[in-house]
C-alpha cells in the first residue's frame, strides 16, 4: 500500500506542477501580447500625435509672436500702427496705454486665452488640455547684459544691444490619443546690435554706414530682413550746427546681408561722429528700429546718456554799499566834475521874456518845429532830462545877473508858451532873456558816477569811488555842462540844500559751506535749461547729444555732489509740462503740471533737477541724463518733504521749513487768523506749532478806508502735486500753485465785492514749493483792464504778524539806505525810496527775505511812478504787524495804472538763518539779513549757472 | 469507498484540464483582440494621410502661404479658392483627392463663445463633387493659423483649416 501510495502522490503532484507551468505561460503570453499591442497602438497613432502636437506648438508660437508685435508696436508708435492696433482694443490695448506694458501683458494673456480657446475648439477629437506657464528665462546671451523674461512679453530697448522677447512654456496633452506630458518652450523675440561706430563717413556722398546685427527666436541669425521685415535709420536734426531735438528719418541707400545676421546700412544723410563724453569712444548720434516679418519691432540707440556739465557763477564774496555824506551844505554855489555816470535835472520854471525869441523843439517823432516867443510872453518848462537817456545837455540859469535861460539839447516833459503846451520835447536851442520869474524857479540836479571832483563847497581829496551828488531848489545855474551822456561839468549853481555822498563799500565773504545754493533746474526736451524762469546760457560751441524719442518715464539723472565723478549717484528727477502761451499779447511759460509720465518725451515735457553746490570751493557739477532700458521701467519715485494735504481746514503744502496755506476762493480762511473773502495768496506757518506768520500778497491796489491793499487778486489755486495715471507717486521736488484769475476783491469787508470785480486786473501766479530747499519762487503777471487812480499800488506785501523785530531793504545803488531798522510804533509806515532787488526782515532766530530778479526791478520802475520799500507797522485792529512790501507808486499821493499795463515779476521768498552751517555765523542781531544776502546772487540774472561741456 | 474516491480524483482532473484549456483559450482571444487589427492596411494608410495633412498644412505656415493666398485673396477679392486649389494639387500626389474648408475663429467678447466664419465656398478640391463621391480611404485633420504676417489689418486672426486626404474609389 505504502509504495503504491507513493506513487500516486508523486503523479498528482506532476501534474499540477504542469498545470501551474501552464498557467505561468498563459498568463505570461497574455502579459507580452497585451504590451504589444499598446506598442502597436501607439505607434499607429504617433505619427499623428507628432504632427499634432507639431501643429498646435507652432500656432502657439505665432501666437506669442503676435501679441508680441502688438505690445512692441504700441509702444513704438501707436498711430502709425494702428490699423493692427485696434484689433485689440476690445482687450484693452488702448493709445492711452501705448507705453504700459502691463496693459500688454494683460491684452496678450487675454488673446493666448483667447487662442486656447479657439485650439481646444479647433482639436477637440484629439481631446486636448493645452495651457501655458509663464516662466522666467535668462536673456543674457543674447544681448550681452544680465537680464530676463519673466513675465510672457519684454521689452529692452534705447541701448545699442536691445531686444524684444515673449517666452512661455507650453503645456498639452492629447487625452483621446493617449498622449499626456508634453511640454515645450516658446521663445519668440528679435535682438538688435547697432555698433556705435560707423563703419564708414563720406561727408561729400553725404553718407553714413553703419553695421549692425539682427537675430530672433532663439539666436538665430534672421536673413530676411530686407526681403521680409524692414529697417529704419533716424539722425538728429540739425540746424546752423545745433540739434534741434527732432528725429529725422534717414534714406536708406544700401542694405547688405553679409552672414550670421549681420548688415552693413548705408543711409543718407552724413551724421557727425561724435566722441563720448566720458569714454572716449567714437560713435554716430542715432536711434535704429528693426521690424521682422511677425511685426515684432525693437529700437536700439547708439549711446545710453547724454552728458553735461552745470558750471557755478556767484560770486565769492557780496557786498553793499553805505553812504558817507562827504560834504552837505545849505544855501551855497556848488561846483563839480563828474565823470562815468549819468545826470539827472529836473525842474519847473516860469519866466516872461524880455525880448522876443525863437525856441527850436524836437518831437519824439524826430519832427522839428520853431516856436516863436514874443516879448513879454509867458514861458514856462518843465525840465525832465536824464542824461543816460537823452544824452548831453546844457542848461543856464542866470537868475542873479542877466536873467538869461539857455536850454541846448534839454528834454523837456512840457513847455508852453502863451499857454500853447508842448509834450515830452527836447528844446534843441533856446536862449531866452526875461524880467521876471514867477514861483516855479527851481532845478533838481542829481549826479551819480564813479569820479567827482569836487571844487565847492567843500574838496575831497579822493575822485574815484561811488558818488551821488544831489542839489535841491536849484535857483541859479551859472552853467551845467553834461558834455556827455556819462559826464558833466557844473560851474556855480545856487543849490538850497545840497548833499555829496561817497559809498563805502561793505564787503561780505560768503562762508565756505553752502548747503542752500541749490539749483532747481528745468531741462525742455529740445536742450533749453531754466531757472526760476530764466534761460541759463550755455558755452558757445557746446552742443548736448539729442533726447532719443521714448517715454519720460525712462529718464533718469545723476548728478555730482561734490564735483568730482566719485559722487556721482542718482538723484530725484521730477517730469513736469510746460508751455508758452499767448497771456495778453505776451508770450508767458507756464506749467500744464506734471507730465504724463507714459507719453514720449517731447514737445512741452521738462525735466527738473537739483543741482547742488553745498561748498564754495565747488565750482561745477556733473550731470549724466540717462535711461533705462527696461520698457516696464516705472516713473521715478523719490521720499521728498514736500506733502500736499488739503481737506476741509487745509489747503496746504507742507515744508520741512513752513507749512505753506494756499487761500483763496475754495479755501477762504486761513487756520486761526483771518478770512480773506476769498482773496488769492498763501500764509506761511510754523511747520511745528501751525501758527501763521501773516499771508504772502501777490498783489495789490488802492486804499479801503486807512486800510492799505484794496484790490488783491480773487481767484482759486490749482495745485500740481501728483502725476497722471501714478497719483501714487508724489511730486519729489516741487509742487505747484497756479492761480489765474481775471476778478478782483478787497480783504476787508467793508469793502468786498459778492463774486469781485472784473474792471481791475487779470492775474497769473505761479508759486512753486521746492523740495531741499529754502526758497519759495513767486512768479506774477498783472494786465490791468481799466485804468484806475488811488492811493498805494503793491507788487508784493510780505506780512509778518509782529514775528519780525528788524527790516532792512537794498535800493539801486546796492546802498542799504539808512536800514537796517528797528520796529518802531512811529511812523506807523516806514517808506524808503528806490528800492531794488532785496528786502528781508528777522528777529534773533530766523529770517525772511524777498528778492526779485533785475527784470523785475526794471519793470518795477517802468511801470511805477515813484517806487518803494515799506514796512507797515501795525495790522487793522492795531496789532503789530511788521511786513515787507514793494510798491510801484506810494501811499502818498493818487497816481494811476493805466489799462494795458502789463507787470512782471519774479523773485524768491527765502528762510535764512542767523547761524550755523550754511550761514555766517553773525552775532548783532542788525546783521543778520546778510544771511539772505549771501544767497541771493543765485537768484539775479547775472549770476545764472552756466551749461557746458563735462 | 475506495472506488468512489478514485473515479471522484479522475473528474478533478477532467475538470483541471477543462479549465485550463478554457483559460488558455480565453487568453489567446483576448490577446487576439488586441495583437491583431482587423484592417492593419487602413491604419497604415490613414496614418500616413493625416501626416501628409499635417505636414502640408505646416509648410504652407512656414511659407507664409495663408497670408499670400486667403488673407491677401479675402482682402483683395482675389479668386483665392482657385489659387489653394492649385497650391494643393502640386503639393500632393496625383492620386489623392482632396478638399479643404477654411474658417476665421472668433470670439464673442461678451460671451467668450468661439464661433466660425467660413471664408471658402466649398471649391477648394480637385473633384467635381467631393462630398457624394465614394473614397477608398480618407482621413480629415484639423488645423489652426494665427496669421502672423503682413498685412497689419489682420494679423492676429485665427484661421481654422479642414483638409480632406482620401483616395477615390
Amino acid at each position: 500500500m505504502r509504495p503504491a501510495c507513493s506513487y500516486r502522490r508523486s503523479r498528482r503532484g506532476q501534474i499540477l506542477v504542469a498545470t501551474a507551468l501552464l498557467i505561468t505561460i498563459v498568463v505570461m503570453s497574455i502579459v507580452v501580447s497585451v504590451y504589444e499591442a499598446q506598442l502597436f497602438f501607439l505607434k499607429t497613432r504617433s505619427i499623428v500625435v507628432r504632427e499634432v502636437v507639431g501643429s498646435i506648438t507652432a500656432d502657439f508660437s505665432r501666437a506669442t509672436a503676435v501679441v508680441l508685435a502688438a505690445a512692441t508696436r504700441a509702444y513704438y508708435n501707436y498711430s502709425r500702427f494702428r490699423a493692427f492696433l485696434s484689433r485689440f482694443s476690445n482687450l484693452g490695448l488702448s493709445y492711452g496705454a501705448r507705453h504700459n506694458f502691463t496693459v500688454a501683458r494683460m491684452v496678450a494673456n487675454a488673446y493666448l486665452q483667447y487662442w486656447l480657446a479657439a485650439t481646444s475648439t479647433a482639436y477637440s477629437s484629439y481631446g486636448p488640455q493645452i495651457s501655458y506657464q509663464i516662466g522666467t528665462l535668462d536673456i543674457s546671451k543674447y544681448i550681452g547684459r544680465k537680464r530676463s523674461v519673466s513675465d510672457l512679453v519684454k521689452g529692452y530697448w534705447y541701448w545699442p544691444s536691445s531686444a524684444s522677447v515673449a517666452y512661455a512654456k507650453l503645456r498639452l496633452n492629447l487625452t483621446n490619443a493617449g498622449f499626456y506630458g508634453w511640454e515645450s518652450d516658446v521663445l519668440v523675440g528679435v535682438f538688435l546690435t547697432v555698433f556705435p561706430e560707423p563703419v564708414k563717413e563720406d561727408p561729400v556722398a553725404n553718407t553714413t554706414t553703419i553695421r549692425i546685427n539682427v537675430r530672433v527666436d532663439d539666436g538665430i541669425p534672421y536673413s530676411e530682413l530686407l526681403t521680409k521685415g524692414w529697417i529704419e535709420v533716424y539722425y538728429p536734426e540739425k540746424k546752423s550746427g545745433y540739434w534741434t531735438g527732432r528725429w529725422k528719418k534717414a534714406k536708406i541707400v544700401d542694405v547688405t546681408y553679409e552672414g550670421f545676421g549681420n548688415y552693413t546700412v548705408t543711409f543718407q544723410p552724413y551724421v557727425e561722429e561724435l566722441a563720448d563724453p566720458l569714454t572716449g569712444k567714437n560713435f554716430v548720434p542715432l536711434m535704429v528700429v528693426v521690424s521682422d516679418d511677425r511685426g515684432i519691432i525693437v529700437e536700439a540707440m547708439t549711446y545710453r546718456y547724454i552728458a553735461f556739465k552745470v558750471y557755478k557763477r556767484t560770486p565769492q564774496t557780496v557786498s553793499t554799499v553805505k553812504p558817507s555824506v562827504v560834504c552837505e551844505d545849505q544855501y551855497s554855489l556848488w561846483g563839480f566834475n563828474g565823470q562815468n555816470g549819468h545826470t539827472v535835472v529836473s525842474g519847473d520854471v516860469g519866466v516872461y521874456a524880455r525880448y522876443t525869441t525863437v525856441a527850436s523843439l524836437i518831437f519824439p517823432n524826430g519832427s522839428t518845429l520853431d516856436v516863436y516867443i514874443p516879448r513879454y510872453s509867458y514861458v514856462r518848462v518843465v525840465v525832465d532830462h536824464d542824461s543816460s537817456r537823452y544824452g548831453a545837455a546844457q542848461i543856464i540859469y542866470d537868475t542873479w545877473y542877466n536873467g538869461e535861460l539857455v536850454l541846448d539839447d534839454v528834454h523837456v516833459s512840457s513847455f508852453t508858451v502863451n499857454y500853447v503846451t508842448y509834450t515830452n520835447v527836447t528844446v534843441d536851442y533856446m536862449q531866452l532873456y526875461f524880467s521876471g520869474v514867477t514861483w516855479r524857479r527851481y532845478f533838481n540836479i542829481v549826479f551819480e558816477g564813479n569820479w567827482v571832483d569836487l571844487r565847492s563847497p567843500c574838496t575831497y581829496p579822493y575822485k574815484s569811488g561811488q558818488w551821488r551828488i544831489e542839489l535841491d531848489r536849484v535857483s541859479y545855474i551859472q552853467d551845467l555842462d553834461i558834455g556827455s551822456p556819462t559826464s558833466v561839468n557844473l560851474d556855480r549853481a545856487y543849490a538850497t540844500y545840497g548833499v555829496a555822498y561817497r559809498y563805502v563799500v561793505n564787503t561780505i565773504n560768503r562762508p565756505a559751506a553752502t548747503p542752500d545754493e541749490v539749483y532747481t533746474l528745468e531741462m525742455t526736451w529740445n536742450y533749453s535749461f531754466y531757472f526760476l524762469g530764466h534761460r541759463l546760457p550755455v558755452r558757445r560751441g557746446f552742443r548736448i547729444l539729442p533726447f532719443p524719442f521714448m517715454p519720460i518715464k525712462q529718464l533718469r539723472v545723476n548728478i555730482t555732489e561734490d564735483g568730482t565723478l566719485a559722487t556721482l549717484r542718482e538723484r530725484p528727477i521730477q517730469y513736469e509740462n510746460w508751455t508758452v502761451v499767448l497771456w495778453h499779447g505776451v508770450p508767458v511759460r507756464v506749467p500744464l503740471g506734471l507730465a504724463d509720465p507714459q507719453t514720449d518725451f517731447y514737445g512741452n515735457d521738462t525735466l527738473v533737477f537739483q543741482v547742488k553746490f553745498p561748498r564754495l570751493d565747488i565750482s561745477n557739477q556733473t550731470v549724466i541724463i540717462w535711461w533705462h532700458d527696461d520698457l516696464d521701467t516705472e516713473p521715478a519715485a523719490y521720499p521728498t518733504n514736500i506733502t500736499y494735504i488739503e481737506d476741509a481746514t487745509h489747503k496746504d503744502v507742507w515744508h520741512p521749513l513752513y507749512d505753506v496755506e494756499f487761500v483763496d476762493q475754495e479755501h477762504t480762511t486761513s487756520r486761526g487768523y483771518v478770512d480773506y473773502y476769498g482773496v488769492a495768496a498763501f500764509v506761511l506757518r510754523d511747520p511745528i506749532t501751525d501758527y501763521a506768520f501773516g499771508p504772502f500778497n501777490i498783489h495789490a491796489f488802492g486804499e479801503c478806508g486807512s486800510s492799505l491793499g484794496k484790490w488783491r487778486p480773487y481767484g482759486t489755486w490749482t495745485i500740481y502735486y501728483h502725476y497722471m495715471r501714478y497719483s501714487y507717486i508724489k511730486a519729489p521736488i516741487r509742487i505747484f500753485a497756479l492761480l489765474n484769475t481775471s476778478r478782483v476783491n478787497s480783504v476787508y469787508s467793508s469793502c468786498y465785492v459778492p463774486g469781485g470785480l472784473t474792471n481791475y486786473y487779470d492775474t497769473l501766479s505761479l508759486v512753486e514749493i521746492i523740495n531741499g530747499t529754502r526758497y519759495i519762487p513767486v512768479t506774477t503777471y498783472v494786465y490791468w483792464k481799466r485804468s484806475h487812480t488811488d492811493v498805494g499800488y503793491w507788487m508784493y506785501s510780505a506780512m509778518g504778524r509782529g514775528i519780525a523785530d528788524w527790516f532792512v531793504y537794498v535800493d539801486t545803488n546796492n546802498s542799504t539806505d539808512g536800514t537796517p531798522f528797528a520796529w518802531t510804533s512811529y511812523p506807523p509806515v516806514v517808506e524808503k525810496d528806490n528800492p531794488s532787488f532785496f528786502a528781508a526782515y528777522w528777529n534773533d532766530v530766523m529770517g525772511r527775505a524777498a528778492i526779485i530778479d533785475r527784470a523785475s526791478v526794471d519793470n518795477l520802475y517802468n511801470t511805477g511812478v515813484e517806487p518803494k520799500f515799506e514796512v507797515t507797522m501795525f495790522a487793522p485792529g492795531g496789532f503789530k504787524q511788521g511786513s515787507i512790501e514793494t510798491l510801484y507808486n506810494p501811499i502818498d499821493y493818487y497816481s494811476t495804472v493805466y489799462r494795458g499795463t502789463l507787470v512782471v515779476y519774479n523773485g524768491v521768498f527765502m528762510d535764512f538763518r542767523p547761524r550755523g552751517e550754511g550761514w555766517l555765523n553773525l552775532t548783532d542781531v542788525s546783521d543778520y539779513w546778510e544771511n539772505g544776502y549771501i544767497y541771493a546772487p543765485m537768484f539775479l540774472e547775472d549770476y545764472l549757472p552756466e551749461i557746458g561741456p563735462p | 469507498m475506495t472506488a468512489i474516491s478514485r473515479k471522484r480524483r479522475g473528474q478533478a482532473r477532467l475538470i483541471e484540464l477543462l479549465l485550463a484549456t478554457f483559460m488558455m483559450v480565453v487568453a489567446i482571444i483576448f490577446v487576439m483582440n488586441f495583437t491583431r487589427p482587423i484592417k492593419s492596411q487602413y491604419v497604415r494608410e490613414t496614418s500616413d494621410l493625416r501626416r501628409l495633412a499635417y505636414n502640408l498644412l505646416n509648410d504652407f505656415a512656414k511659407a507664409r502661404v495663408y497670408e499670400r493666398i486667403i488673407v491677401q485673396g479675402n482682402l483683395t477679392g482675389a479668386d483665392w479658392e482657385n489659387e489653394m486649389k492649385l497650391m494643393l494639387s502640386t503639393s500632393l500626389p496625383p492620386e489623392i483627392v482632396f478638399k479643404m474648408e477654411v474658417y476665421e475663429m472668433k470670439i464673442n467678447a461678451t460671451t467668450g463663445e468661439i464661433y466660425f466664419d467660413r471664408l471658402d465656398h466649398g471649391r477648394i478640391t480637385n473633384v467635381e463633387d467631393f462630398d457624394n463621391m465614394t473614397l477608398y480611404d480618407a482621413e480629415s485633420v484639423s488645423y489652426t493659423y494665427v496669421v502672423v504676417g503682413r498685412p497689419d489689418s489682420v494679423r492676429g486672426s485665427v484661421l481654422y483649416i479642414i483638409l480632406v486626404l482620401g483616395f477615390g474609389g
